[in-house]
């Protein structure tokens, strides 16, 4: 298990090459680029467009700036006297701003020692901007994960114990509707309904602002998380209960429930004891990917209910072509949803005995 | 349930408040948070010479002193002291030399930092020495067009200089705000990453620096040693700067009281909140606005952008754009848009027709000027003059004798805007439908923000929408869009390449009267906005109307155009 | 590579002749033909596809008016307005004809994406499937790769890089959806490979590709309609969540999608205009839903005949 578990890791590592070598053309490829982003609208000389440019290292082609992002750039301008001034250089010529005096050297380290560099937009740190935001994000999606468990499970198991019946066809349709309408809408509606006209729950944000302090203990604040919790975790009810479902009606057919039902076991035991255990097995498999998903994937939601998340981050930062920090999003992102699929993968094979890692 | 909750606990604490009132004459601050919404994200800095979006410039104004200081209700540089309107602000008067170049500042010595160093003209200095050091991330660097020094001879005095004698000197001085020196170091390479910059916690106004919650809100606490309060103290608790992404949401939160304050909210939704003003619930304040949308030409040709000045500054004569390079064409299609259509359109009705690029509040305003009338039959004509007809009978006009386009093309246009502006698409979407009827094919595209800044100063385009946003005190200098020097392709601001040198005589000359009149000053600006008004290098649109809106438990609120918070020290907000 | 965690829940059963298959297309229609809400659900894709279709004919013809002539006099009309059936929108535009355009473009993207979407997943599903080896590697470490963005960041880069056209979206959809339908078909093309019949039509000297297309294809016929379906509800869906970011299909051009969320920005003056787009979205998407399900009950060997 651990040799397969490294092996996967160790697999792991081109994928992400990959992944960081495709994000970063792909940001470079945009067009206006991140000084035209940041300065217009200013009264600013073409010189001083050039500068800031140059500070930034937009104007290095791309797979220097991927290197420097990865490798940092020390080795690339470096100071071998130590009088603070750079004196021989290697990929980014010496003087980058053409005032015919070399920068001092190279600082950044890459994102392989640990630099995530700083925000074009927010001037701080990348991993400052982005660690403020995780606790906002895992909130909502644990949150709406969890609800997406504990009502799609037993509304699958319930559906298929009464196949065909009322339940079973009422619930069906509700979670294929709630699924149909764009998110950003049920959003609106729910605000609209429960915000504006009954006046019962809060339009918004994480708890009620405040001068000081941060925000209280996520119990004291549920009604905030209500309705994006609600909106997000749509998805997972209609998804686990259609999946509880149809795995139900698998294991039913199967010899070991025949038998269960011929020893005389009642019925309740058969379906909850037996069946339901087995199906659930398999939802294992959906857990790590639904976790990296949640991640990133509420963008929208976060918009909505102006919830201070990484998804909203990353959108700006997409718009505003913040690379450090779009970069830095991804490949968090990534990992994680690498280390899901790997999780899936071990508490899958760590549940069911049948499948053994070669 | 809540709502009777909030009821009779105010009921309570209004019958509390009365009995303790009665007694005692002085009363302490009455507390409440204001609380505005705002659109955009996390405040990147709060040093006033690296901020440049509207977020930062909002807090900052409320935590830091200005230099001179602006008279609400007429929206011009006052003197400390002059009346009491004018707060906040660190000169309490000027002198002007003879010539006019050299203007010295008398700073207050009753105003200190929150940490009780005093706020000093050294502190003046030294953001001017931060700005000329060319090593910051500041983008006034553009003052050094008109100021040529600052020097403080001692802690109440500075002396600045200019290059020659300008009108706008006082608004130039003004844009260099005072930042606490004791916390920065002389050795500017450090400046752009100082942690007082984001964090801070030594400031001057009538607000101090309380927390950031990314992507929630920052909040400000009320000033105690404020020393320009009204009332002798600031009365609110404090201020929190709320982030509301989505704008349909902030409405509905200030609707319900979520939020008390609002700042230009969106037209589309401005009668809802004029309905719950008609109910009490609110209060509104509308004005004459100050960002207005236009559409500007490129008057070269776009195939072959050009810059105007060569390496030795001698003019280069550009190829004319083969349809917009004709003035006549231009004139034309202003008489085939619908201005007043358009403005209920695209603003809801919330916006004043334009002529020229002075926006209608402002001093430099000429009354007197109208807009081209919509008059279709006339564009036509117009352009049938100018060699533009229909001779296929395709719906599209055919250039036969036009000045600059060979005969037989097409008069086909592709016009941008940038996508995600609503306003914007409903203004282009208007125009292609008014100028299709008149045989004018426009293929109308909303774009990516970075895209059509990029097409922009690469001068490739043939139309964009866009719009400006004027200061107060209003400056109606357009020089640097306008100017010969500004057409460089790439990087200029006159990505249309208008030259007319008598337009940037005029606004030089405007900037040089002596004395400085506002009304020998609005005389030539009348001269030069009619010249711009003949010439149509923009098609001139709306200035959309200002409006603020505060929640009626907010006391004490009485907005001017030109500042909202003019006198935020004196407002409290009911529970 | 070990345990790939695909689930594999269908168990063809044990047939002697892929003949026998076909008595499962027999099955299925008949199922098919007793299921009326799966038949309404078509019924109404048809009808809607039809019109977004045949909407400049439609808006010409029959309601006599330009989708693109603005009409400010004339803006926010109600719901039965004469001359506009469904009112007009903030500019004065006929809103029926501009609902029956974008759903050209609305529908074009869920049925375009989709359907490229299913044929790279399709194809390279069933060839890697088929032949293992190298080629299987390789794609799946492409698809591992592309698999390990988040879809949303990756399409958020790309829409806001590219500003697509509709063409475009439709392209990008498909380059970043196709793993999915990939990873499904080629675990159901492994557990055929040793089917008796597949086995059998080997032995008789059929060719690799006949085998794939004339004798897989068919089996995969359920598996392959049921996503596409699903598919054409999901990006119909993400085409509307672009729009409401800001990065997907631009005005003036109109989607379903763009509709929505311009309407909503001022949902007080023409509450119908949000109704309208909203509505159609989701019946669309509904709709397909419904036919996904349909399809698969019909084609499930579970299910009593």
């Amino acid at each position: 298990m651990v040799k397969y578990t490294i092996r996967r890791l160790i697999q792991a590592l081109p994928t992400l090459f990959g992944i960081t070598i495709l994000s970063y053309l792909l940001m470079t490829a945009a067009p206006g680029g991140p000084v035209a982003a940041l300065t217009f609208g200013q009264r600013i000389t073409p010189q001083e467009r050039e500068a800031m440019a140059a500070r930034l290292g937009v104007n290095d082609p791309w797979p220097v700036q991927y290197l420097r992002w990865l490798l940092g750039d020390d080795w690339m301008r470096w100071d071998s006297d130590g009088d603070g001034v750079s004196d021989g250089s290697f990929l980014i010529p010496l003087d980058a701003d053409g005032d015919g005096e070399p920068e001092p050297p190279g600082t950044r380290l890459g994102i392989i020692r640990g630099d995530f560099g700083t925000s074009f937009y927010a001037r701080r740190p990348v991993l400052q901007v982005i660690v403020e935001r995780i606790p906002a994000t895992l909130e909502l999606g644990l949150a709406s994960l969890l609800v997406g468990l504990i009502v799609g499970v037993p509304i699958g198991i319930i559906a298929a114990v009464r196949r065909g019946g009322l339940f079973d066809n009422f619930t069906r349709i509700m979670a294929v509707i709630f699924n149909a309408v764009p998110i950003f809408w049920l959003g609106l509606i729910l605000i609209l309904i429960f915000g504006s006209m009954l006046g019962v729950l809060p339009m918004g944000s994480r708890c009620a602002p405040t001068l000081i302090g941060d925000c209280p203990p996520i119990y004291a604040r549920l009604n905030y998380l209500l309705l994006p919790m609600l909106v997000l975790s749509t998805g997972g009810i209609a998804g686990y209960s259609r999946y509880m479902r149809t795995a139900m009606l698998d294991v039913i057919g199967q010899d070991y429930i025949r038998t269960a039902k011929a020893k005389g076991l009642r019925p309740r035991q058969v379906w909850f004891g037996h069946a339901a255990r087995n199906a659930l097995i398999p939802l294992a498999t959906f857990l790590g990917p639904a976790i990296t998903g949640l991640l990133g994937g509420a963008a929208i939601t976060e918009t909505i209910f102006s919830w201070p998340g990484l998804g909203r981050l990353a959108v700006a930062a997409v718009v505003q072509q913040d690379y450090p920090v779009v970069m830095a999003v991804v490949i968090m992102t990534s990992i994680a949803t690498i280390l899901g699929y790997l999780l899936s993968d071990i508490l899958y094979a760590w549940i069911d005995p049948r499948i053994r890692f070669d | 349930m809540r709502k009777l909750n909030r009821v009779l606990l105010t009921g309570l604490l209004l019958a509390l408040a009365l009995t303790l009132a009665l007694p005692t004459t002085a009363q302490g601050p009455k507390g409440g948070i204001i609380l505005e919404a705002s659109f955009g994200g996390d405040p990147a800095t709060f040093n006033p010479l690296l901020c440049t979006e509207t977020g930062c410039a909002r807090l900052i104004g409320l935590m830091m002193p200005g230099t001179i200081g602006v008279d609400p209700e007429i929206a011009a540089p006052a003197r400390v002291g002059e009346n009491p309107r004018v707060r906040g602000a660190l000169v309490k008067d000027w002198q002007i030399s003879e010539d006019g170049t050299v203007y010295t500042l008398t700073f207050r010595d009753d105003y200190f930092w929150t940490d009780g160093t005093p706020v000093t003209a050294f502190d003046y200095k030294f953001a001017w020495d931060a700005i000329v050091s060319g090593q910051t991330d500041t983008n006034l660097g553009y003052v050094q067009d008109v100021i040529a020094s600052v020097e403080a001879p001692d802690a109440t005095t500075a002396v600045v200089t200019l290059h020659e004698p300008d009108c706008n000197a006082l608004l130039y001085i003004g844009y260099i705000q005072v930042i606490p020196s004791h916390l920065f170091s002389n050795d500017f390479t450090q400046f752009n990453d100082n942690p007082w910059n984001f964090e801070p916690t030594v400031t001057a106004g009538p607000f101090t620096f309380g927390q950031m919650r990314s992507g929630e809100l920052v909040s400000l606490l009320a000033n105690p040693n404020y020393v320009d309060a009204e009332l002798g103290y600031v009365n609110s608790e404090g201020f929190i700067y709320k982030n509301v992404p989505d704008a349909t949401v902030m409405v509905e939160q200030f609707l319900a009281g979520e939020v008390n304050l609002l700042d230009s909210p969106a037209v589309n939704r401005r009668s809802d909140i004029r309905a719950a003003a008609e109910t009490g619930a609110v209060q509104v304040y509308a004005y004459p606005g100050n960002a207005w949308d236009y559409m500007t030409y490129n008057l070269a040709n776009p195939a072959n952008p050009q810059p105007g000045l060569d390496e030795n500054g001698n003019e280069i004569v550009q190829e004319p754009h083969p349809i917009f390079g004709d003035v006549r064409v231009r004139q034309a299609l202003a008489h085939a848009v619908d201005l007043e259509a358009i403005i209920d359109g695209a603003v809801f009705g919330e916006g004043t027709a334009m002529a020229s690029t002075v926006i209608p509040a402002s001093w430099a305003f000429d009354e007197t000027l109208e807009p081209y009338p919509y008059d279709p039959a006339k564009a036509t004509e117009m352009l049938a003059e100018a060699g533009w007809v229909d001779t296929d009978n395709d719906g599209v006009l055919e250039a036969q004798g036009a000045l600059y386009a060979e005969d037989g093309t097409e008069f086909r246009f592709t016009l941008y805007t940038n996508e995600g502006n609503t306003r914007r698409a409903a203004v282009g979407t208007i125009i292609q439908d008014e100028l299709s009827q008149i045989g004018v094919a426009v293929d109308f595209q909303t774009i990516d923000w970075n895209t059509m800044l990029d097409i922009m100063y690469a001068q490739t385009y043939d139309a964009i929408i866009l719009g400006w946003r004027q200061g107060y005190p209003d400056d109606p200098d357009f020089t640097q869009i306008f100017s010969i020097q500004s057409d460089v392709p790439g990087s200029g601001d006159n990505t249309g390449s208008y030259h007319n040198q008598r337009v940037v005589d005029l606004m030089r000359e405007a900037r040089r009267v002596p004395g400085c009149g506002l009304e020998d000053r609005a005389a030539i600006y009348a001269e030069y906005q009619r010249i711009v008004k003949e010439d149509q290098p923009y098609m001139f649109l709306y200035a959309i109307d200002g409006m603020y809106a505060a929640s009626s438990k907010v006391e004490g609120w009485n907005p001017y155009p030109s500042n909202m918070f003019w006198n935020v020290d004196a407002w409290s907000v009911m529970p | 590579m070990a345990a790939q965690t695909t689930i594999k829940p269908v168990n063809l059963q044990e047939e002697e002749e892929h003949h026998v298959s076909e008595s499962l297309w027999a099955t299925a229609m008949r199922r098919l033909r007793r299921d009326y809400l799966t038949q309404i659900a078509i019924a109404v894709i048809l009808l809607l596809a039809l019109l977004s279709i045949l909407a400049p004919t439609i808006s010409q013809y029959v309601l006599h008016v330009d989708p693109n002539r603005t009409d400010i006099a004339n803006k926010f009309l109600g719901i039965g307005a004469p001359g506009h059936i469904l009112g007009t929108d903030d500019l004065g535009r006929d809103h029926l004809s501009r609902l029956l355009h974008a759903g050209q473009i609305s529908l074009g993207i869920g049925f375009g994406a989709a359907i490229l979407t299913m044929t790279i997943g399709l194809t390279l599903g069933i060839v890697t499937g088929y032949y293992g080896g190298v080629v299987d590697d390789l794609i799946n470490w492409l698809i591992t790769t592309l698999d390990s963005i988040p879809s949303l960041f990756l399409l958020l880069i790309i829409a806001a890089v590219l500003s697509p056209s509709a063409e475009a979206l439709v392209l990008v959809l498909a380059l970043i959806g196709w793993t999915g339908v990939m990873r499904l078909v080629r675990g159901e093309t492994i557990a055929l490979r040793s089917q008796e019949f597949i086995v059998s039509a080997r032995s008789i000297g059929a060719s690799d590709l006949r085998i794939m297309f004339v004798h897989m294809l068919p089996n995969l016929f359920s598996i392959v309609a049921v996503t596409l379906a699903i598919n054409i509800g999901n990006l119909i869906l993400v085409e509307s969540g672009l729009s409401f970011l800001g990065l997907g299909v631009k005005p003036p051009t109109a989607t379903w999608g763009n509709m929505l969320t311009n309407a909503q920005t001022f949902f007080t003056k023409g509450p119908h205009l949000v109704v309208m787009p909203g509505l159609l979205i989701v019946i669309t998407v509904l709709c397909l839903y419904i036919i996904g399900d349909g399809i698969r009950d019909a084609f499930d060997p579970q299910m009593p005949r």
